[in-house]
């Protein structure tokens, strides 16, 4: 038995996959609406997708998905993207109602959000509505106007999960259906 | 009215058994005040003034329900003006809230309109509802940026610069504000050292 170590180098463990996520898209001149894939450093192609809706891109009517989205132009209507991330982009400007697993909020929003993990409201961002989710970032120079909800709620199997039914809408400022377009937003 | 001690003591800033100065600067009437409301389940708190984000989730994160609304103080009315100025009013609804917080705002109301301003107060808490209000005493300057007020303990807060326009001021005399709150009874007021005092009432039945 070998009481002592050898300095025989060891061998090089297997080069670990390293994966290189793709940032955000930068502003384009035309919509891009096919899906951005990820692609890592060494091996293969990973499969994560980040859709982005370009600057000059208006929707109106309803939006729902199953990946995240980034949202540069705007769009009138509910978006629902349950377990994925939306980011309203610098130019983004959303007014519907939005339900995801995470928002983040760097341009303007007139309308509720309900999410399961997180709302972000970024210095750059405006925000005019409710806001149910059991974490909430309200940077400092954000704008906001509106009630926030972080109660929590335990599932039968002890999972907690956030509150997923936005309040009733309150016939006030609190609503954006109700609160007035022209009505001042609070700059935070 | 029950009048507070001034919490200008050696350790009044001091954090329990430490050396360091806590942050920010104590605040017992808003302790007292977050102590009653959060007994209630889930009360619903709205923030008037100049704000902040991390005193919404600070306020958020303990249950509360936090509605921000803007307040715009109403203007003098010139003497000359053929009509009256247009009724104050807040877009939030009616006894709804357990507790006010009006952070720097009632000193920006003009005298001859403090009276509605605390009409619309009364209004949008519920009987037994808390007005926490916190405004400067200081004479001077008669116009000055409104602060915001940060919530780092349930007694203490921060004051920070806020982005905000400079408005007149009007340094109301305590026995001004608890005419103006007619039906919200002045519990206590609580002077500190830079001047700022806080007024605690309790909307009657």
């Amino acid at each position: 038995m070998a009481l002592f170590r050898t300095n025989r180098p060891t061998p090089d463990p297997e080069p670990e996959e390293r994966t290189v996520y793709a940032p955000p898209a930068p502003r384009r001149e035309e919509p891009v609406d096919k899906p951005t894939t990820a692609i890592t450093a060494e091996r293969g192609i990973r499969m994560e997708k980040i859709v982005h809706i370009g600057q000059s891109v208006e929707i109106k009517g309803e939006l729902a998905g199953s990946e995240d989205l980034t949202i540069e132009g705007k769009v009138e209507g509910k978006i629902t993207l349950r377990d994925h991330v939306l980011t309203i982009g610098p130019n983004g400007r959303i007014r519907g109602e939005v339900f995801a697993k995470s928002v983040m909020v760097i341009g303007e929003v007139d309308g509720n959000i309900s999410a399961e993990d997180k709302v972000e409201v970024a210095s750059t961002g405006s925000m005019k509505g409710d806001i149910s989710a059991p974490r909430v970032v309200l940077s400092d120079g954000a704008r906001f106007k509106g009630s926030i909800d972080m109660e929590r709620k335990v599932q039968a199997g002890g999972v907690t999960v956030s509150k997923s039914v936005v309040n009733a809408p309150h016939p006030t400022v609190s609503g954006a259906a109700s609160a007035s377009p022209s009505a001042p937003v609070v700059k935070v | 009215m029950g009048f507070w001690r001034r919490s200008s003591g050696p350790d009044a800033d001091r954090t329990p058994g430490g050396d360091e100065p806590a942050p920010g600067s104590s605040c017992p009437g808003l302790s007292r005040a977050l102590d009653r409301v959060f007994r209630r389940e889930r009360p619903r708190v709205l923030l008037l003034g100049p704000l902040c984000g991390a005193s919404v989730v600070f306020l958020g994160e303990r249950g509360a329900r936090v509605t921000v609304a803007e307040f715009d103080p109403p203007a003098t009315a010139p003497p000359d003006a053929a009509e009256p100025p247009a009724p104050f009013g807040m877009v939030v609804e009616t006894a709804a809230f357990d507790l006010v917080l009006a952070w720097d705002s009632l000193e920006f109301v003009p005298p001859e309109r403090l009276r509605e301003v605390g009409q619309e107060l009364r209004r949008v808490l519920r009987p037994g509802g808390i007005l926490f209000a916190l405004m400067s005493l200081a004479r001077e300057p008669t116009a000055r940026v409104p602060a915001r007020f940060r919530i780092v303990a349930e007694d203490r807060i921060v004051r920070e610069a806020a982005q905000h326009a400079e408005a007149a001021r009007w340094p109301h005399a305590n026995r001004e504000i608890e005419r103006a709150l007619d039906g919200i009874a002045v519990e206590g007021v609580h002077l500190q050292r830079d001047q700022v005092r806080e007024i605690l009432a309790v909307r009657g039945g």
